[in-house]
């Protein structure tokens, strides 16, 4: 048993924030946590990690109570970069951590070269940039080869190389057998990353398998924008174009192929295509539609 | 040991500590700059101060000589005046000499001041308190004794001396300030930025964020210490040497009494430095209890006031000065009168023993501590 969640509720003042939470995790995999600002990512994932006290239910991490603090030698919470200290550089950080978990110091330099931090590691936190501390939170993170890792907002103030080396390296985790919690607003990512979502609505958790939703996004550079876009949209492919002049197709359920064969019959040559999965989008605007947008 | 490094490289690196660092080196210069400036007005001082007593003296003649027209046959009058002019012979002769000559003028001094004395046995009025007399006589004598220079007492250039001015700013008022800039957010800030859930997801007791605060909060303490003495060490160089054993007066039972100048630091130093440890333990138990900066800051001064106060204006039995905790926030006075039989030291083992509750206190708050 990698996580289990039994009944858990929180009450602040008078509302309960989570109202009897049940998650169940035996075997490594990805759960994205999903939902809008106030519905109580944080908070569960807080509980979980003792951070938080809860009025009912019962937390275990892989077989011991979420008080043990030995727990954190296996365990490992990605958290707002306001757990920084300025004063301080990413490589005390890293060295302070090393410490207490008996890690050797020969995994600091490891670390900084796969999040690709290795030109800032002495230098003092309170110069970071956002994606910088963001780089930081993710190498303490996995600095002790972490069994579950949980992740709050990972992806917030990072570029869009950033984010694609987070999410390579998530995976690598993820394939070298570690369990990953991501609370996350960027839904494109979360649709990369894993089918098993976990929408929390009004302190209630919402388990969805995506598997079976097709619908994809597709965005096409192509050598005549203009041209290509008045011929799909004369074939019944209809489509928009940015103002970068790129084609796109939002959660359609269209087959590539049928797209590229009407656009070879034109004569339009296709430069690049990146298409990727549309489901947590689609399905938070399903259940989220009474509330704006995050 | 690992939590301990930690802490204190966060309290060491920070730019607060650099700036505090300065702003105390530049505060012991320019207090040594201000001793320079008034050397001369050391002299003037005295010159003043002799030449009140000239002028009361050269009254009292003129008075007693008025008395005698009338009444040439008042013998006591004749006596006052006889003794009166004998004082303020020894007044002339201490403002013509120089300052440099100071066992002549103690001499000289403690001679009028007997004078003084005996015309206040004889029944004449002098605007000098039989308690400051014995005071200054004492003094000169022990001096005299130790062959020993005076020095001023605010604006010495001895290097012992002047390292006792730095030592009774910082003990009386400057310790306290400079530990609730320093430290006064080393936990309850951790819990107003979130930095403690980075303690707190480590495989670390939460007990031992107390005990490494606590010590590196009282190594910042002694490295400040070390940095302000050092600072006046160097600074005070410059002046001239001084002597170590330079007598501190100091009232025992209603009796005057002498320590040496070491003693006076050593003593002092020692109280406050036993008062900021209790002060840093009750600081971390507030922070537990605030997660607030300045709520922390604020009800650390309130209970330090009301603890002053509390023993300041109320009258206790001598036996509550062992029980005081707060009897070393202004330890001058605590070690300069010294009457009931209630030595400098005795409130040690009680802030001690408090300082130890305090910190089990914080220990076990923490325990059940969470984000707010």
């Amino acid at each position: 048993m990698i996580v289990q969640v039994k009944g858990l509720k929180k009450k602040y003042k008078k509302d309960w924030v989570l109202k009897g939470i049940d998650i169940t995790i035996d075997e490594p995999q990805i759960i994205a946590l999903v939902g809008p600002n106030g519905s109580g990512k944080t908070t569960l994932l807080n509980c979980m990690m003792n951070l938080l006290t809860f009025n009912e239910g019962s937390v275990e991490i892989l077989g011991k109570p979420n008080g043990d603090p030995s727990l954190f030698n296996e365990i490992s919470y990605l958290q707002d970069n306001r757990i920084l200290y300025g004063n301080l550089t990413a490589y005390d950080h890293l060295k302070f951590i090393c410490r207490v978990q008996k890690i050797s110091f020969d995994r600091i330099q490891e670390v900084a070269e796969r999040v690709g931090m290795t030109g800032y590691l002495k230098r003092r936190v309170r110069s970071f940039s956002l994606g910088m501390k963001q780089h930081l939170l993710l190498a303490m993170a996995i600095l002790n080869k972490p069994k579950l890792l949980i992740m709050d907002e990972p992806l917030n103030g990072l570029d869009p190389t950033s984010a694609i080396n987070v999410r390579t390296i998530l995976l690598e985790l993820y394939k070298e057998g570690t369990t990953i919690i991501i609370s996350s607003h960027v839904l494109d990512e979360i649709d990369r990353l894993t089918n098993t979502i976990y929408f929390m609505k009004d302190g209630a958790l919402l388990k969805e398998s995506l598997e079976k939703l097709t619908v994809t996004n597709y965005e096409l550079t192509v050598s005549e924008p203009e041209k290509a876009k008045r011929i799909l949209d004369e074939s019944g492919l209809p489509v928009t174009m940015n103002e970068l002049g790129h084609l796109n197709f939002k959660e359609t359920d269209v087959p590539l192929q049928t797209i590229i064969d009407v656009l070879y019959r034109h004569d339009v040559v296709i430069a690049y295509i990146d298409n990727h999965k549309a489901g947590a989008e689609k399905r938070y605007r399903e259940l989220f539609e009474e509330r704006s947008p995050v | 040991m690992m939590q301990f490094a930690f802490e204190l490289k966060k309290i060491i690196f920070s730019k607060k500590l650099l700036y505090i660092y300065l702003l105390l080196i530049a505060g012991v210069a320019l207090l040594f700059v201000r001793n320079v400036t008034f050397q001369s007005y050391i002299e003037k001082e005295e010159t003043e101060r002799i030449g009140i007593l000239v002028q009361n003296s050269q009254n009292l003649n003129r008075m007693y000589s008025s008395t005698l027209e009338q009444d040439p046959e008042d013998k006591d009058t004749q006596k006052l005046k006889v003794i009166n002019s004998s004082m303020l012979e020894k007044l002339y002769e201490l403002r013509g000499m120089s300052m440099d000559k100071w066992k002549n003028r103690a001499t000289i001094e403690n001679a009028f001041l007997e004078q003084v004395l005996h015309f206040k046995e004889e029944g004449g009025a002098y605007d000098l308190p039989v308690g400051e007399i014995n005071k200054m006589l004492a003094k000169n004598e022990k001096h005299l004794a130790e062959n020993i220079k005076p020095r001023h007492a605010t604006y010495s250039m001895a290097l012992p001396n002047f390292l006792k001015l730095v030592v009774d700013l910082f003990m009386n008022f400057g310790a306290m300030i400079i530990l609730v800039i320093l430290i006064g957010e080393i936990l309850a800030s951790e819990f107003e930025t979130y930095s403690i859930n980075f303690l707190y997801t480590q495989p670390i007791k939460k007990g031992t964020i107390i005990t490494s605060k606590f010590f590196s909060s009282v190594l910042v303490y002694f490295l400040t210490l070390f940095v302000l003495l050092g600072a006046a060490a160097l600074v005070g160089l410059f002046g001239f040497k001084g002597k170590y054993k330079y007598p501190v007066m100091i009232e025992r039972n209603g009796e005057v009494d002498f320590i040496t100048i070491v003693q006076y630091m050593v003593q002092g130093l020692t109280v406050v430095s036993v008062t900021v440890i209790m002060v840093i333990a009750l600081l971390l138990v507030y922070s537990l209890l605030f997660k607030h900066t300045l709520s922390t800051v604020f009800a650390l001064l309130a209970t330090m006031l009301a603890g002053y106060g509390l023993f300041a204006f109320i009258k206790w039995p001598s036996f509550f000065y062992w029980l005081n905790p707060f009897q070393y926030l202004l330890p001058e006075e605590r070690l300069l009168v010294r009457n009931a039989g209630v030595d400098w030291y005795q409130g040690i083992p009680v802030i001690l023993l408090l300082t130890v509750i305090l910190l089990l206190i914080a220990r076990k708050k923490i325990e059940t501590s969470r984000i707010s």
